[in-house]
C-alpha cells in the first residue's frame, strides 16, 4: 500500500514538474470549456441577428409591385436580374424570386445549414406570407366575413422536458462527450509518462528490478492516471458551471437576442440534477476512468517510445466520438437495455441519460456492472503487458 | 581454456550454461526469427571477487546482466547467487543487488536527491537513514552537496552517472552488477569511480560483476576477466594469464586475438 502511493506520487511529481502538461491538463479546461460551449452560440448568434437587421440583395423577375414594397419591409432589396438560378449560384444575391402566371418560385442555397442565403429566404417567405395573409384578408372582407375564421382554434407549443434536461438545454449531448473527453484527455499525459516515458528514459528498468511486487507497480500508476484524470475533469466541470455562469451574465444581452427574449437559462450549460444524480454521474465517471486508465497504460507499456504511444492512445479518442454520434440520434431510436453493456456506449448513454433525468436504475446498474467488468479486464491485460518481458523490452 | 578453480570461501554468482533467445518479427507476416543472444555462458565469482566481462558491442554482457538482476528469464541454464536460485528467490535476491547501467536513466524532473529517495523508499529503507547515506556517497563521488536539489536535466552524463552509482549503493547491496559504469565519463571522473569501488569493496567485501570496454579499467579492478564473443565466454582468467594465453604484451590485443573475427566459434566455445 505504502509503496503504491509511493510511486503514484512519484508519478505525479515528474508530471506536475512541467508546466506544459498542467496547463493543458488543468487550466485549459477551465478557460476552454465557456468558449466551446458558448463562443459559437453568440457568434453565430450575432451574425444571425446581423443578417436579420442588415439588408441583402434579392434578385427578382417578374414580381409585382406589391410584393416588392412587401419585401422592401422584410428588410430585402430586390434587383432585377436576368438569370436567378445562376444568380444564386454565383452569391450575387443571397436568393432570388420569380412570378409566373400564379407561382412564386424562390431560389436559395440550402445544401449545408445555416447558411446566410437561408435566412434571406426565411425572410423573403415571412414577406410572402404577410403578402397572403394580407390579400386573403381582403377578400374575405370584399365577401363581408370576418377575418376570425382563418383561425378556428389557437394553439400554443410548450415545452415539457424534464427540469434536468432543460438546465443542461441546447448542450445536454456535449455534456458527456466533454466529460469523457476530460477523462481521458487528463490521463493521457502521466500513462504516457509512467509507462512509455519510463521505457524511453530506461528508468523502467531500474524499477522492474526493485523488490516491489508488479501488481502495486501497476496500482500506484494507475492511482496517479486516475488523479490527474479526475483533476482535468474537475476543472472541465468547473470551466463549465463557473463559466457558464461568468457567460450568462455578462453576454445577459446578446444571450437574450438570440434566443428571441427567453431565459437564457435555456442555452444549457447547466446542470440542475439532485444529489443522487451527482452521485450517479460519479460513479460511472470513475469507472469510465479505471476502464481508460488499464487501457491506456496497456498500450504505453505496449509503445517503445513516448511518441509511439501517443499515437497509439489519440485514437482512442476517436474512438470516443462514435458513441457521441450515436447519441445526438438517440432520441430518434428506441433506447434498448443491452445497448448499455456495450463498451463506451454505455457511458456516454448513461451520462446522457443521468444529465437529462432520464436514466431507470437497470440502465445504470448495467453499465456499471459491464464498465466494472471491462475495465477488470483491461487491468489484467495490463499485468499481463507488465509482466511480459517481450513487452517491457520490446526494440 | 584457463580457468581458476574457485577455492576459498563461497561463491557468490555461480552461472552455467545460461541461454538466451530474443524472437522477434521483422513484418507482421514475416517468420519469427530466433536470435540467441547467450549460447551456453558459465563462470564463478566468489564472494568479494570483482569479475570483468570484456566482450564486443552485441556479444550479449548486457543480457546476462538483464538476466541476473531478475528483468529478464533465462531460456536455458541456472543461476545462484548468494545461495539463491533464479527465479525461484527473485523477490529475495532484488533486495540484495544494486545495478548500474550504461544510460544511468532518471527521473529527469526530479532531483539526485528525490531520485535517490525515491529508490531507497522502493527498497524499503527509511528516508531519513537513506538521505544520510546517499549524500555520504555522492560526496565520496565528488559531486558537490549544493547540486543535490537541482533538477537531474541540468547535470553532465558524468555526475549522473554518479548519482547512478550512488543510488545502487543505498541499499548497501552485497552484490553488485555494474554495465558499463564509466562508458562516457571523462578519465578524472572515471578513476573517481574507480577509486570508489576499489575503496568499496575493500571496506564492505562487495561482489562485483563489471562490463566494460575499458582494458585498463578491467585490469585495475578486475580479479579475474570473461571475453565474451557471440554470446559465449571464450575466455577466462586473470589479465596476465590472457596475455599469456593470447601470446600478447597487452590485454587489448589479447581480447582481440581472442574474441575477433578468426576466433573460429566453435572452437572457442566452452
Ligand atoms: N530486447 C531485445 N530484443 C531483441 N534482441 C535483443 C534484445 N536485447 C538484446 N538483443 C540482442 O541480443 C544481442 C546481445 O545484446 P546485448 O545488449 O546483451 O549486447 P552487449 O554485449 O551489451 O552490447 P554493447 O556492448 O553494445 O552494450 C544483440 O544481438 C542484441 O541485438
Ligand atoms: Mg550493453
Amino acid at each position: 500500500m505504502n509503496e503504491i502511493l509511493m510511486i503514484a506520487r512519484k508519478e505525479l511529481l515528474s508530471v506536475v514538474r512541467e508546466r506544459r502538461v498542467l496547463f493543458t491538463t488543468l487550466i485549459l479546461p477551465i478557460l476552454i470549456m465557456p468558449l466551446l460551449m458558448f463562443g459559437p452560440i453568440l457568434l453565430f448568434g450575432s451574425a444571425a441577428r446581423q443578417t436579420q437587421e442588415s439588408v441583402q440583395k434579392v434578385g427578382v423577375v417578374g414580381v409585382p409591385a406589391a410584393v416588392l414594397e412587401q419585401l422592401r419591409k422584410a428588410r430585402v432589396e430586390p434587383v432585377e436580374i436576368a438569370k436567378p438560378q445562376e444568380a444564386v449560384q454565383n452569391r450575387e444575391v443571397e436568393a432570388a424570386l420569380v412570378f409566373e402566371k400564379d407561382k412564386y418560385t424562390l431560389y436559395g442555397r440550402l445544401s449545408g445549414g445555416a447558411t446566410q442565403s437561408a435566412l434571406v429566404v426565411e425572410k423573403v417567405q415571412g414577406a410572402l406570407r404577410a403578402y397572403k395573409d394580407q390579400l386573403v384578408a381582403e377578400r374575405l372582407r370584399a365577401r363581408g366575413i370576418g377575418t376570425e375564421v382563418l383561425e378556428p382554434f389557437r394553439l400554443e407549443t410548450k415545452d415539457a422536458s424534464r427540469e434536468q434536461e432543460r438546465a443542461a438545454g441546447l448542450f445536454a449531448f456535449l455534456i458527456p462527450y466533454f466529460l469523457v473527453l476530460f477523462i481521458q484527455m487528463g490521463g493521457m499525459p502521466v500513462a504516457v509518462d509512467a509507462t512509455a516515458g519510463e521505457k524511453e528514459k530506461g528508468t523502467l528498468e531500474a524499477l522492474l528490478a526493485a523488490p516491489v511486487p508488479l501488481i502495486q507497480i501497476l496500482l500506484g500508476k494507475g492511482l496517479a492516471v486516475f488523479v490527474m484524470s479526475l483533476l482535468s475533469t474537475l476543472a472541465a466541470l468547473t470551466g463549465l458551471l463557473l463559466g457558464g455562469a461568468v457567460f450568462r451574465n455578462l453576454f445577459a444581452a446578446q444571450l437574450r437576442a438570440v434566443q428571441d427574449g427567453e431565459n437564457p437559462a435555456q442555452l444549457g450549460g447547466a446542470l440542475a440534477l439532485d444529489p443522487l444524480g451527482y452521485l450517479s454521474m460519479l460513479l460511472t465517471g470513475v469507472l469510465f476512468a479505471l476502464l481508460i486508465i488499464a487501457i491506456m497504460i496497456s498500450l504505453g507499456l505496449y509503445a517503445r517510445s513516448f511518441k509511439e504511444a501517443q499515437s497509439y492512445m489519440s485514437p482512442l479518442m476517436l474512438v470516443m466520438i462514435i458513441p457521441i454520434l450515436f447519441l445526438q440520434f438517440s432520441d430518434f431510436l428506441k433506447l434498448q437495455d443491452w445497448y448499455f453493456t456495450l463498451p463506451f456506449i454505455n457511458v456516454v448513454l448513461a451520462l446522457d441519460a443521468l444529465v437529462k433525468g432520464s436514466a431507470t436504475a437497470l440502465q445504470l446498474v448495467i453499465t456499471w456492472l459491464s464498465t466494472l467488468l471491462f475495465a477488470g479486464m483491461a487491468l489484467y491485460l495490463a499485468y499481463r503487458n507488465f509482466q511480459r518481458e517481450d513487452v517491457v523490452f520490446r526494440n | 581454456m584457463l580457468t581458476l578453480k574457485p577455492t576459498q570461501t563461497q561463491l557468490a554468482i555461480e552461472v552455467s550454461e545460461l541461454k538466451k533467445v530474443f524472437r522477434k518479427r521483422d513484418g507482421l507476416r514475416a517468420p519469427l526469427k530466433e536470435e540467441w543472444a547467450l549460447k551456453g555462458v558459465s563462470f564463478q565469482v566468489r564472494e568479494g571477487e570483482t569479475y570483468g566481462l570484456l566482450g564486443p558491442n552485441g556479444s550479449g554482457k548486457s543480457t546476462l546482466i538483464r538476466i541476473l538482476s531478475t528483468l529478464l528469464t533465462a531460456d536455458g541454464g541456472t543461476v545462484r547467487m548468494l545461495g539463491y536460485r533464479l527465479p525461484e528467490d527473485e523477490a529475495r535476491l532484488r533486495r540484495k543487488m544494486g545495478r548500474v547501467s550504461v544510460d544511468a536513466a532518471f527521473y529527469k524532473k526530479l532531483s539526485p536527491r528525490e531520485n535517490l529517495l525515491y529508490a531507497a523508499q522502493l527498497y524499503g529503507l527509511e528516508p531519513r537513514q537513506a538521505e544520510k547515506r546517499a549524500m555520504q556517497i555522492l560526496e565520496q563521488l565528488g559531486l558537490e552537496s549544493r547540486r543535490f536539489s537541482d533538477p537531474i536535466e541540468e547535470m553532465s552524463r558524468g555526475m549522473q552517472q554518479k548519482i547512478s552509482i550512488a543510488r545502487a549503493l543505498l541499499i548497501n547491496p552485497p552484490l553488485l552488477l555494474l554495465d558499463e559504469p564509466t562508458t562516457g565519463l571523462d578519465p578524472k571522473s572515471r578513476r573517481d569511480v574507480q577509486a570508489f569501488l576499489e575503496d568499496l569493496r575493500a571496506r564492505e567485501g562487495t561482489t562485483i560483476l563489471l562490463t566494460t570496454h575499458d582494458m585498463a579499467e578491467a585490469e585495475r579492478l578486475a580479479h579475474r576477466i570473461g571475453f565474451l564473443a557471440h554470446g559465449r565466454l571464450v575466455a577466462e582468467g586473470t589479465a596476465e594469464e590472457l596475455k599469456r594465453l593470447a601470446g600478447t604484451p597487452d590485454l587489448e590485443e589479447a581480447f582481440i586475438a581472442l574474441t575477433g573475427e578468426e576466433l573460429d566459434e566453435e572452437a572457442g566455445g566452452l
